[in-house]
């Protein structure tokens, strides 16, 4: 028996791959901060491991930001029959016929990017029992067995729905993974169109390959002590796909390395290939550092293995791999007992799922389609929410279009044009044509920064209310900055979400956050320069939009402080003269479509400080807090 | 319809946990007048796999599923397009009109398009499949039971439909023993359905067939349970008291326990079967929950619940 020891990132996602490949129940496998050139070579590789451990052929589809329901679900054709042109619709790359059609190979290069039809796609079909489809006339369902492989940047989980995230169980991080190609073959290969890099991951090891090529995992049982330490291993972890996931991860090594029973020290190597640590002992990761030799104990644990599946290409490989990159993300330096609990948030070691920690950054309900009420004419940028007979020929929607004329091709207007024009091809007439009908893609914003640190005794819901009222009467964005909360996961720093209307019921919640010690103020403003700038100049849809912002403009935390995540000494008025500056920076911007004011909290003292910021953004003050302070609010 | 892959579902007996969701259940087959349910949990709780798994043993087949992005002629029912292109007008029955005397059930029904929903408030409250489009004119009387299942955090339902769905069951997370046996179950499972003579799943299967027999037992007789005026004024009072939005919860509680009293072999509804249902029946009609807050109930609900029944019992 062998125990893995999990070295370069090659080698993890290599393993990780050979699992899928061999474990039909492990159908999602998510990489973190793959970089984006190494995605075709990985998939080639997975792809070519399913052909191995299937017998079968890899249909191969790739969804992207501009995937559709259309794309996915039916494949649509036109085929001449006994001299008559028939439309047909057929199961379309998501729809499973394995082992007939192959087996199904899905690539989300950006996770973070895909769109709403690839998402909720994602969410009907990865993980289930069963999937259907019911479009168009069109009826299937089938068990899917399709894998899919996703990629997307660490920093940016926090935009993906939890929900879709869920669906991906397995996660490995494949940050240091390196082409192994030199630059002159790199360059060579640009230019002459060949496969970029055949050996990225290194060749599979022969034991496991043996294993995949038997076509079927064979018997393997899981100890309950084994599943009880995966539990161990999970916490309280919402639901329970990562514990399943975590438990089909080992077996799938133990059968790839021979065994027939999953005991605890496969679910031990399982919980290192995915980055998972231990939460009962969190000084003492379970996985192996990559750039120090293992401990004492560990390695007699090694040593007395027998077979650990590496060749002398594979440790080459791994040195070739290594150097640059033996910084790993999920895991963390050898067993140090010396310190017993953490000196900052930021050396924490990442985990597998960072969503369970990271401020939600992402739309409400971002698997729902989009309203379709607006109060303007969207553009034809946004979702699809369904179709409507066309008045133009923009943004058509062809499979409906044809669909709509198939019905009526044997209408005897139809069949003699047909006949007349001795083409026999399908007769599409105007008023079949359909056309998306799109939700609208917002132009009107809201950019509303609330200081809590300036709210004592004041209702600040009436000041806001006219504005508030405008961004729900316009169908507006809402883009809420926070400053000076009391809840909020770090004081320094200001904290944003964005909203597509006012009902979210998170702005609800952020009018009454009661307040904190420190006032971010500087950090706010330079959140919402990054808004307006992205808004304006990325989103050209938004035409108008307001800025308003809530403070006393006692801001007391530089925006060196916020960046960093720690204050360095006195900071006098270090925090209002960064506040001023980047106001400055907005009103230099310069938009005729935007409208700024700053809701005049009556600071006392400093009572000129909010009309100082006003006058930076080229902004006006308006009268908000009319009342004596009375006491706490919050 | 194409069917590919055979399709592998854990048997009802073999599911882990889940008590309140196989109850609710239960009592909407003993009682289909209950009007279905909703299943409302954290992401990867096994709530389709509960639904279709009861299907499975009470009809011998998955239930009638909408998906999410269906295509509206699908769920009220179009034209059979093949036989369209050869001359034939041949009608295609509608999701709602398969579902007909059953369930309709809905996976991750909190993300279905918003015109779907409306098809099927128009046809679940008036009881009338109306269609007329593409030279069709048909009109039929169906009603069916509402199955969903969601995930609250990718939002919640519009009131209306909350409104449709009899119970609601709000999944909680298994504990560490439970999950662990779970996980256990999980992978057996794997391994035993590539083999065409287990007799883990032999054995599943037929205490899903004594079960099945048990509810159609129940089903059978729980038009003869008595349900007492003290009883329905109980029913009644929880209402008000919870604050329950229109009539229909006093309505279902009383539908849900006389239900649950069937399938305790009780000849009356007792107390204790109104209580054990309420929860179920309620929390999604008080006033948060009908105008778009959560639906929750809490320590304080339950002791308000147990004080109102101590003060009913005689």
């Amino acid at each position: 028996m062998s125990v893995y020891e999990f070295g370069a990132a090659a080698r993890r996602v290599l393993l990780a791959l050979a699992c899928a490949a061999l474990e039909p129940g492990l159908t999602g496998v998510l990489l973190f901060d793959l970089d984006p050139e190494l995605v075709e070579p990985v998939t080639e590789e997975f792809a070519s491991m399913l052909r191995l451990a299937t017998g079968c052929s890899v249909r191969r589809t790739t969804l992207g930001a501009s995937t559709r329901d259309d794309e996915l679900w039916l494949q649509p054709s036109l085929r001449l029959d006994k001299g008559r042109m028939v439309f047909a619709t057929a199961p379309g790359p998501l729809v499973d016929n394995a082992p007939a059609d192959g087996v199904g190979l899905v690539i989300v290069p950006d996770l973070v990017r895909l769109s709403l039809a690839g998402a909720r796609a994602a969410v009907q079909t990865l993980g289930a029992d069963v999937a259907s489809i019911e479009r168009y006339g069109f009826r299937a369902r089938w068990r899917p067995q399709a894998r899919w492989l996703a990629a997307c940047d660490m920093q940016e989980v926090a935009q993906i729905s939890p929900h879709l995230l869920d669906r991906f169980p397995v996660r490995v991080n494949a940050a240091g993974l390196r082409s192994s190609l030199n630059a002159v073959d790199l360059v060579l290969g640009a230019i002459l169109g060949e496969k970029a890099d055949s050996e990225l991951l290194g060749p599979l090891p022969d034991a496991w390959h043996v294993v995949l090529a038997r076509r079927g995992r064979p018997r393997c049982l899981l100890p309950d002590e084994a599943a009880g330490r995966i539990v161990e291993l999970l916490g309280a972890a919402p639901g329970g796909r990562r514990a399943v996931a975590l438990a089909r991860l080992t077996r799938a090594l133990a059968v790839l390395d021979g065994a027939g029973v999953a005991d605890v020290r496969y679910v031990e190597a399982a919980a290192r290939l995915i980055g998972l640590h231990d939460p009962t002992h969190p000084s003492a990761p379970t996985a192996v550092d990559d750039s120090t030799p293992p401990a004492a104990e560990t390695a007699a644990v090694l040593r007395a293995t027998t077979d650990v599946p590496r060749s002398a290409g594979d440790v080459d490989q791994d040195r070739a791999n290594a150097a640059p990159a033996m910084q790993p993300l999920f895991e963390s330096g050898r067993p140090d007992t010396l310190d017993a609990f953490l000196v900052d948030e930021r050396d924490r070691p990442a985990s597998p799922y960072p969503e369970d920690e990271a401020q939600p950054l992402r739309e409400f309900a971002p698997l729902k389609t989009p309203w379709q009420q607006r109060a303007e004419p969207s553009s034809t940028r946004g979702h699809v929410v369904g179709v409507r007979q066309a008045s133009t020929l923009r943004d058509l929607a062809f499979v409906p279009s044809v669909m709509e004329a198939a019905k009526y091709q044997n209408l005897p207007g139809r069949r003699s044009r047909a006949t007349h024009d001795a083409c026999n091809q399908l007769v599409v007439s105007p008023s079949d044509l359909r056309s998306y009908v799109r939700a609208p893609a917002p132009e009107r914003m809201l950019v509303m920064l609330l200081d809590h640190t300036c709210r004592k005794g004041w209702d600040w819901e009436i000041a806001l209310a006219p504005y508030l009222q405008w961004a729900y009467v316009s169908r507006a964005n809402t883009c809420v900055i926070e400053v000076g909360s009391r809840h909020t996961p770090s004081e320094l720093r200001a904290h944003k979400f964005t909203a597509k209307s006012v009902l979210d019921p998170r702005i609800g919640s952020a009018l009454y956050r009661p307040a904190g010690r420190a006032s971010p103020l500087a950090h706010g403003l330079e959140l919402i320069r990054q808004v307006l700038r992205h808004a304006f100049q990325h989103q050209s849809s938004v035409d108008e939009a307001w800025l308003v912002v809530v403070s006393d403009g006692r801001g007391n935390v530089p925006l060196q402080s916020s960046l960093v995540g720690q204050v360095t000494g006195p900071v006098g008025r270090e925090g209002v003269e960064d506040a001023l500056t980047v106001a400055e920076d907005i009103g230099a911007m310069g938009q005729i479509r935007l409208h700024t004011l700053v809701v005049d909290a009556a600071p006392s003292p400093y009572s000129d400080l909010p009309f100082q910021l006003a006058r930076a953004m080229n902004g006006v003050v308006v009268a908000g807090r009319v009342t004596e302070m009375t006491g706490d609010a919050s | 319809m194409i069917n590919s892959g055979e399709v592998l579902i854990l048997p009802y007996h073999h599911v882990v946990g889940q008590a309140d969701v196989k109850l609710a259940l239960e009592l909407n087959f003993i009682a289909p007048r209950i009007g279905g349910v909703l299943i409302s949990g954290q992401r990867g709780t096994a709530k389709s796999t509960v639904v279709r798994a009861f299907s499975l043993m009470t009809r011998d087949r998955l239930p009638v599923t909408l998906p999410i992005n269906a295509t509206d002629d699908r769920v009220r029912g179009g034209w059979v397009l093949d036989a369209l292109m050869q001359g034939e007008a041949k009608e295609q029955m509608g999701l709602l009109e398969e579902a007909n005397g059953g369930l309709l059930y809905v996976d991750e029904v909190n993300l279905l398009d918003d015109h779907i929903v409306n098809i099927i408030l128009d046809v679940a409250s008036t009881g009338v499949l109306t269609v007329q489009r593409e030279a069709a004119d048909r009109v039929k009387h169906i009603s069916f039971g509402l199955v969903g299942t969601m995930n609250p955090e990718e939002g919640g339902l519009r009131p209306q439909l909350l409104d449709r769905f009899g119970l609601m069951v709000i999944v909680s997370e298994l504990d560490p023993a439970l999950r662990q046996t779970m996980v256990s179950t999980v992978l057996r499972f794997d391994e035993e359905a590539s083999r065409s003579d287990s007799r883990w799943i032999k054995n599943g299967l037929e205490n899903d067939l004594r079960l099945r027999n048990r509810l159609e037992y129940a089903r059978e007789r729980v038009h003869k349970v008595v349900i007492s005026r003290r009883v329905a004024k109980l029913c009644a009072d929880l209402a008000a008291q919870f604050n329950a939005v229109g009539h229909r919860g006093e309505v279902v509680t009383a539908l849900a326990a006389r239900a649950l009293a069937a399938r305790d072999g009780s000849d009356e509804v007792k107390v204790q079967h109104v209580g054990k249902v309420a929860p179920m029946a309620l929390q999604h009609r008080r006033h948060d929950a009908a105008h778009g807050g959560p639906a929750e109930w809490t320590e304080d609900d339950s002791a308000l619940l147990d004080r109102i029944l101590g003060e009913a019992k005689p």
